[in-house]
């Protein structure tokens, strides 16, 4: 009987102190990371007494992988919302944004129109221009630091979280061993394999899931597995020649690797790819564009004019050679291709990527692809041997606003495909060209004359210069005009007037005229003479208007001109001016990194709900420890006083026998 | 619900970290004060700023534009204005020219003065801006716009380009005008020539009343068919057949060999065009002019006459060149009275006309700076809105940021002294 008390005060004892204990563990690791309080579970005996069961953690499987999931959501946001908050705060700036730049080029190009005599006005125009692309390469600069920062942190992030995937398969096994030992489970293991598991969901959003033995398996949201009991896996990051600018991920099993879908991907990982393929590509092609654009329309309209020392301008700006990829095995034909921005024709390219392949033995095709990888319009499909090809082997494309030379026709076999995207880093490779200020074309190419013996006070003007090309228009190459092109108008009475050649070979007749504007277009001639003049008031009978390249002003500003309203043009995709696009990009930055920032604010209350809701089951309460420890000590106080009862009445009972 | 030390200090800590981060915002905001800092504050404030911002930049251009072609043209209307009163002056001095009373010597001196009128003129013409561009030479600037050639007469040498200012998006003005239009094609006189081809007449010809003849010539001159501009007029006796002889013996005493027997007698008159249709006709007396047009003929001598007449190719001249014609004229002893009268009116139409278009010319230049003066008021109304609404977009309201201030810097505070309080309820302090 009585060793039946000192069993049970025993029994009361040992299970107070491991409840002690276990108080103790709890409150000495309150500011553990990843700790789960730990409780001792205990039963009464049939034959007296209390029985010590297992110590196991407080843990719900389900709030841990609502914080999994909470916390790669955050992560990806915040991840996302700390790249693109540098270029936000960083674009508007006024010593930053590109139209503080562009609009001083303008006004710069105003002011010499004031004076084009005035070689220091054109001096200071010029280098206007020049930190205008100067300003051009910051831009795109901020964008490939980035870029460069993304490439840095996601090769870091991909070392770190192989290192996790590591531990956590080796954790596994140390957990299959310890528990075959006890018959506790592993409680800090396992502690630390689900700190670890919330590790790796910063980085991806991952499904942790415990597998018929009780051990971690991993998998990514799409189920590729991660890590399979103990068996990690390792991500790279995988070249892709068709297109370097994208990042490919692959599951490396040692012995083969799987491509992994890069949507989705979530965590920092995922939002450091998506920053990539979403943001940096779209700013770096906006930019692009824009460069393209200017570049084109001030070089196209710098052609149209004669420049300081009275030669035809020649381009302003240079764009760089735009790259063209392809696949690994077709890497070496990729350089039989060259592609270029057709003059004059900027405002036709987009910012897709141009997809080039050989349909058969005589047709290509090109098609564009949007940034989200979806095909745009219909294909075009040409026959290079049927296209006139210039000087340089290029031929054009009209559609698509390029000029494209195929080296090696033959080598290019029946479906290649070979990519090439003209928007790409064309703002880093923006250059100026023109050497001074005298470059910059402010004449018109054309004087006009009105006769001396006219009957009328009519007076010509010209009205535009259209097109100087040596090849298609009246301006030959030294300058002067054709001889067969359009030199005087005569009028052969008030509405009506023939064109004449320099010999005075008629060209055209016109008649019953009510209005002098633009008398070549109504001759049918404005398009092949490359100008066209217009006639103030109505002329008399025998008046004639002359044209010539002999007297033009050194202070002409009718190009000029045209070169400053380019400011005024829609010049981006025929639809904005420089100065609104850049508005546009600068608002579209701003909203997205508005809705970035909105969803990390949000997925952080969200995380941290699920955090405190995982605190509240999970963390340690220090006042219920200690009411816990009071409850504890007194039960062992109350266990010891058990067995001093048992030993006196074992003394007491001992006496009865003395 | 449970309470663990987790969530007691992540919650103050969350807290603090909340308000210390809103007070920072709310600082910076004030510091650069505008309610838009980076794009993502505001993203369509943001670019409506920026838009604001350039079109305000490119008004300022244009402004720039319009001071420098208003410096332009006010320099233009000086100079037309000096040259007008140049002009006046040397008509004034032709009309006293004119008088019969002055000697050949008054008439040397007069001319003397005009010639340095004309020198002045000629200066003028030749005007040179502040930064060195004739100014009147069209766009070939660098170089006078009249040099004075081998024959000491003035040519023209500029060229007939136009120098514009952009002073609004779509609205670009000449700010030069060039001397051709100004100076150099300014119409002379208009003349005719006339013949006596049949009969013994003394012919007299001269234009008598100029606009007349100016609009004949407007409606009728052709310079592709010069046939055309030939006319002939042909006199006859009013009553028809009688010869010259029978009439003579009819005046009692008359001296038949004399021009002066025909004077006053009555006589028909017809004008043909090339085609031989009648333009005019009528009745004259002999040795009083017959007018046609504003020309005037005095033929001196028996009707039965034919004479031809050719309308001269009227011709453009700068006014300096006509005055020097005329000076030559006036200088010469030798030159008649009808030489001089016609030198005299060639001068003074030349003048008139010059002054004429000198008048259009600083018309025009008025014009042009009330466009600029307009232009400039709508520019600074236009920038004071476009000014009003990027603080409308972006500005920072003061008072509000200073409430809010004061209302965070509260909160933090409270997050605190709640953070103090808590951390010292532990039951373990009890123990």
């Amino acid at each position: 009987m009585s060793s039946n008390l000192y069993s049970i005060g025993l029994s009361g004892l040992q299970s107070s102190n491991a409840r002690i204990n276990t108080t103790g563990q709890n409150t000495s690791n309150v500011d553990t990371e990843g700790y789960s309080r730990q409780r001792t579970d205990t039963t009464s005996s049939p034959v007296g007494g209390v029985v010590l069961r297992d110590t196991s953690r407080l843990v719900d499987n389900f709030v841990s992988s609502q914080v999994r999931s909470d916390t790669s959501t955050f992560s990806y946001y915040d991840t996302y919302h700390s790249m693109i908050s540098t270029s936000d705060s960083l674009l508007a700036e006024d010593s930053i944004s590109l139209n503080t730049y562009i609009n001083n080029s303008f006004d710069a190009l105003q002011t010499v129109n004031n004076d084009p005599t005035s070689s220091s006005l054109r001096q200071l125009a010029h280098s206007s221009l020049s930190n205008l692309v100067q300003q051009y390469h910051t831009l795109s600069g901020v964008v490939s630091d980035q870029e460069g920062l993304v490439d840095a942190q996601l090769a870091s992030s991909l070392g770190d979280l192989n290192t996790i995937t590591t531990k956590i398969s080796n954790l596994n096994e140390q957990i299959l061993r310890q528990e075959g030992l006890s018959i506790s489970p592993a409680n800090e293991l396992r502690d630390k394999q689900e700190l670890l598991a919330k590790d790796l969901s910063k980085y991806l959003d991952i499904k942790a899931q415990f597998n018929d033995n009780g051990l971690m398996t991993i998998q990514l949201a799409n189920g590729q597995p991660l890590v399979m009991d103990q068996f990690p896996t390792e991500l790279k990051v995988s070249p892709n020649p068709l297109h370097p600018k994208k990042i490919d991920l692959v599951v490396s099993f040692g012995d083969y690797e799987v491509g992994l879908k890069t949507q989705g991907l979530g965590g920092s990982i995922g939002g450091l790819i998506d920053y990539r393929s979403e943001f940096s590509v779209y700013a770096d092609r906006t930019l692009g564009q824009h460069a393209i654009a200017l570049a084109d329309a001030m070089n196209t309209q710098n052609k149209k004019g004669l420049d300081g020392d009275g030669q035809f301008g020649k381009d302003l700006f240079s764009l760089g050679d735009i790259n063209v990829y392809s696949t690994a095995d077709n890497l070496n034909k990729a350089k039989e291709i060259s592609v270029r921005v057709s003059a004059g024709q900027s405002a036709k390219i987009t910012k897709d990527t141009y997809e080039l392949n050989r349909t058969d033995d005589n047709l290509f095709s090109i098609k564009k692809i949007n940034a989200e990888g979806k095909s745009t319009d219909k294909a075009i499909t040409f026959d290079p041997s049927l296209l006139q090809k210039d000087n340089n082997g290029y031929f054009k494309i009209d559609e698509l606003g390029l000029d494209i030379r195929l080296d090696g026709i033959d080598k290019i076999d029946k479906d290649d495909v070979f990519q090439f995207t003209p928007t790409e880093g064309a703002a880093a490779k923006l250059g100026l060209v023109s050497k001074n200020g005298e470059a910059i074309a402010l004449s018109a190419p054309i004087g006009v004359s009105t006769g001396s013996d006219n009957l009328s006070d009519a007076r010509v003007s010209l009205t535009s210069v259209t097109n100087t090309d040596p090849e298609t228009s009246a301006f030959s190459s030294d300058g002067s005009l054709y001889p067969s092109a359009p030199h005087k108008i005569y009028f052969t009475s008030p509405s009506s007037y023939v064109v004449q050649n320099s010999s005075g070979v008629e060209l055209a007749k016109v008649e019953n005229v009510i209005e002098f504007s633009n008398l070549l277009e109504k001759a049918g001639l404005s398009n092949e003479a490359g100008f066209d003049v217009s006639v103030s008031s109505m002329p008399k009978r025998g008046d004639e208007f002359s044209v010539g390249t002999d007297n033009i002003g050194q202070s002409d500003n009718f190009n000029g001109l045209a070169l400053a309203d380019l400011q005024n043009q829609s010049l981006i995709d025929g639809k904005a001016t420089l100065v609104k696009s850049f508005s546009g990009f600068i608002s579209y930055v701003g909203s997205k990194t508005a809705e970035i920032e909105g969803h990390a604010d949000s997925s952080e209350i969200v995380m941290n709900e699920s955090i405190a809701r995982r605190d509240r089951l999970s963390a340690v309460s220090l006042d219920e420890e200690a009411v816990n420890l009071l409850k504890y000590q007194q039960s062992y106080s109350a266990s010891a006083q058990v067995v001093t009862a048992a030993r006196t009445t074992f003394e007491t009972l001992l006496g009865i026998m003395r | 619900m449970r309470v663990t030390n987790n969530l007691i200090y992540g919650q103050a800590n969350k807290s603090m970290a909340q308000s210390n981060e809103k007070i920072l915002n709310i600082q910076e905001k004030i510091s650069s004060q505008t309610n838009i800092i980076k794009p993502s504050d505001d993203p369509v404030g943001a670019s409506q700023i920026l838009m604001y911002g350039s079109k305000n930049q490119t008004l300022k251009q244009y402004d720039e534009a319009m001071k420098m072609a208003t410096g332009n043209l006010e320099y233009q209307e000086v100079a037309l204005d000096s040259l007008n009163d140049f002009l006046d002056s040397a008509r004034t001095l032709f009309i006293q020219a004119q008088n019969d009373i002055n000697t050949q010597v008054d008439i040397e001196a007069i001319a003397h003065e005009v010639s340095l009128i004309t020198e002045s003129m000629a200066d003028l013409m030749n005007s040179k801006s502040a930064d060195g561009n004739y100014i009147f030479a069209g766009t070939d600037s660098q170089s006078p716009a009249f040099i004075i050639g081998s024959d000491g007469r003035y040519q023209w040498a500029g060229n007939e380009g136009q120098k514009y200012a952009q002073i609004s998006e779509d609205l670009k003005i000449p700010v030069t005008n060039s001397g051709k239009t100004l100076f150099q094609d300014i119409w002379t006189n208009r003349t005719f020539i006339s013949k006596v081809v049949d009969g013994d007449v003394l012919l007299t010809d001269k234009v008598q009343n100029q606009a007349d003849f100016d609009s004949f010539m407007a409606k009728h001159y052709d310079p592709e068919d010069t046939k055309s501009n030939k006319y002939s007029l042909v006199t006859s006796y009013a009553d028809g057949g009688r010869s010259s002889l029978e009439r003579a013996k009819e005046q009692p005493g008359a001296d038949a060999d004399g021009y002066n027997l025909f004077d006053g007698t009555s006589a028909d008159y017809v004008i043909t065009n090339h085609l031989g249709e009648e333009v005019d006709s009528g009745n004259y007396k002999v040795g009083k002019p017959i007018t046609f047009s504003g020309m005037s003929f005095i033929l001196e001598g028996e009707p039965g006459a034919s004479v031809d007449i050719t309308l001269m190719k009227p011709h453009k001249d700068n006014v300096l060149n006509e005055i020097k014609d005329s000076l030559a004229t006036l200088t010469n002893k030798n030159a008649t009275h009808e030489d001089r009268e016609s030198a005299f009116f060639s001068a003074i139409y030349s003048i008139n006309n010059a002054q004429q278009r000198i008048g259009e010319g600083r018309s025009n230049i008025g014009a042009r700076l009330n466009m600029i003066e307009d232009r400039e008021s709508f520019s600074s109304a236009n920038q004071l809105s476009n000014t009003i609404a990027q603080s409308r977009e972006g500005e920072l309201d003061m008072g509000a940021a200073a409430t809010e201030l004061s209302m965070k810097e509260s909160a933090l505070n409270a997050s605190q002294k709640v953070f103090s309080r808590m951390s010292n309820l532990s039951l373990f302090n009890q123990m």
